[in-house]
């Protein structure tokens, strides 16, 4: 029976790393090209995320098509012309960050670095965003960020014909709740 | 109860390896697998089979989605004989304008005037029945139905036929078979059934069967040729292989707009008159320029920035 409080402790610590993997499947990933022709938005309400906390590691997985547009021919324009989603289904992330995220207490972590990865329509380039992750009082922890991406750095070409109705440089937002 | 110890603890080292693995391993793509696991499965649909809710002249497997709208107006002008007319700009042989309505993703509702010969007002309803899918649970092609209502508002003499309102109307039903065979081409049958309730001479058949068959290969991302034939089934007197429309043109879309332009001998541009063997003689250069213009609008109230 020596060997029980090591028993104890280890099966602690398995629970307890299970309690920091994580997870979301509704997450909210929104993007916007402004022009001065037309300005386009689209949200997506299902993205999948995992958040990491011993690692200090945060991925997410963003299914093209779940993108929803004001115009049903946007919508397909940029599924079949521009992400091409039936061959590059999901832009997936992966970055990590610094900071110690303490469960426990309701706090806000503002200004936390993630450098990461990026994989978007067959083509992997770092990213390098500024986020805030908040630990809310129910225990969920929120995490949001803001950042560009540059069409062209991606590989995705817009036509002659439609160039000034799309930004070569759109902003997307992250807005990601865990449980 | 020491030997019982050490058993506990083999018991539970599989356990603890297990809840270890995930996390500490730090290969991106298991981090990655665990993510596809969890992700909401999205749409498998096929879609963009064609650029536009028409082929060209006749219907396509494309619908107008639930709270679209699409504002259509389509032109054709005269024979394309001679810089006397401006090779045929100079004469509309027919100008259509239609509105199409998304009720939901598979219930497309139509109203539609084309002016020349009938002053016709058409009625329609367009059902998707069955969609292309890719992937684990893919199915080959997409099914829809078309159906017409419509009603020749002209004058006609004598007095008693402009009097008989059931002379007006002509039926149209359709089945709309697509399937995108690669990213650039897709094709298309359409098995058409026009019902006339009055023809113009006795010996004109009521009912014709014809079957549209067609296609389009994109030369660029937003342009495709298409082409589009409706082969009307030999059956009656009147019969004239030549009479068959046949149309040929462009779709080139740009953001919310897709433009049709075409050349056909066809002179009207409503199912209920071009796919009834009525058109020009195309081996006699009978043949038409035509375009048509395609507006979306938006009609939700969600997702307005």
């Amino acid at each position: 029976m020596k060997h029980f409080p090591s028993l104890i402790l280890l099966l602690a610590f398995n629970v307890i790393f299970a309690q920091d993997k994580l997870i979301t499947r509704t997450a909210k990933a929104s993007f916007f090209s402004e022009t001065p022709v037309e300005n386009i938005y689209a949200e997506n309400n299902q993205v999948a995320s995992i958040l990491l906390l011993p690692k200090k590691t945060v991925a997410f997985n963003v299914l093209l098509k779940s993108f929803k547009f004001e115009k049903a021919l946007m919508e397909e324009h940029f599924n079949e012309k521009y992400v091409d989603s039936e061959k590059y289904p999901a832009a997936k992330f992966k970055g990590t960050f610094n900071e110690d995220i303490d469960l426990t207490k309701a706090k806000t972590y503002a200004n936390v670095e993630i450098k990461g990865q990026m994989i978007f329509h067959g083509v992997t380039k770092p990213l390098n965003t500024i986020a805030e992750i908040i630990v809310n009082e129910d225990k969920t922890v929120t995490l949001k960020s803001k950042f560009p991406i540059n069409l062209e750095a991606y590989n995705i070409e817009v036509p002659a014909l439609v160039k000034d109705k799309i930004a070569p440089e759109i902003e997307v937002i992250i807005d990601a709740t865990y449980k | 109860m020491q030997l019982k110890a050490p058993l506990f603890i083999l018991f539970l080292i599989p356990f603890y390896l297990f809840s270890q693995t995930k996390p500490q391993d730090d290969d991106m793509d298991s981090l990655f697998d665990d993510l596809d696991d969890i992700t909401i499965k999205e749409n498998k649909e096929v879609i963009a089979t064609f650029k536009s809710t028409r082929l060209m002249l006749g219907q396509s497997t494309e619908r107008v989605k639930a709270n679209q709208l699409h504002f259509r107006i389509s032109h054709v002008f005269g024979k394309i004989k001679g810089i006397d007319n401006f090779f045929g700009l100079d004469n509309i042989n027919n100008m259509n304008i239609s509105f199409e309505y998304g009720l939901s993703d598979f219930i497309q509702l139509g109203l539609a005037r084309s002016n020349k010969p009938d002053k016709t007002y058409s009625s329609s309803v367009k059902l998707s029945l069955l969609r292309q899918i890719y992937g684990e649970n893919a199915f080959p092609f997409s099914l829809s139905y078309y159906g017409g209502l419509d009603i020749k508002s002209r004058t006609y003499f004598p007095e008693a036929r402009n009097k008989n309102f059931n002379g007006r109307l002509d039926y149209v039903n359709q089945i709309l078979i697509s399937r995108k065979i690669s990213e650039k081409l897709s094709v298309q049958l359409s098995p058409t059934w026009i019902h006339r309730n009055l023809t113009e001479t006795v010996n004109d058949p009521n009912s014709i069967v014809s079957i549209g068959i067609g296609g389009r290969y994109l030369i660029s991302g937003s342009t495709s040729i298409n082409i589009e034939y409706f082969d009307t089934l030999d059956t009656f007197d009147a019969y004239e292989l030549n009479k068959n429309t046949l149309s040929v043109g462009f779709d080139i879309e740009t953001g919310g707009h897709v433009f049709q332009l075409y050349f056909t001998n066809a002179f009207a541009l409503h199912p209920g008159k071009f796919a009834i063997n009525q058109s020009g003689d195309f081996f006699n250069r009978e043949i038409n320029f035509g375009f048509s213009l395609l507006r979306e609008f938006s009609i939700s109230k969600k997702n307005k920035h």
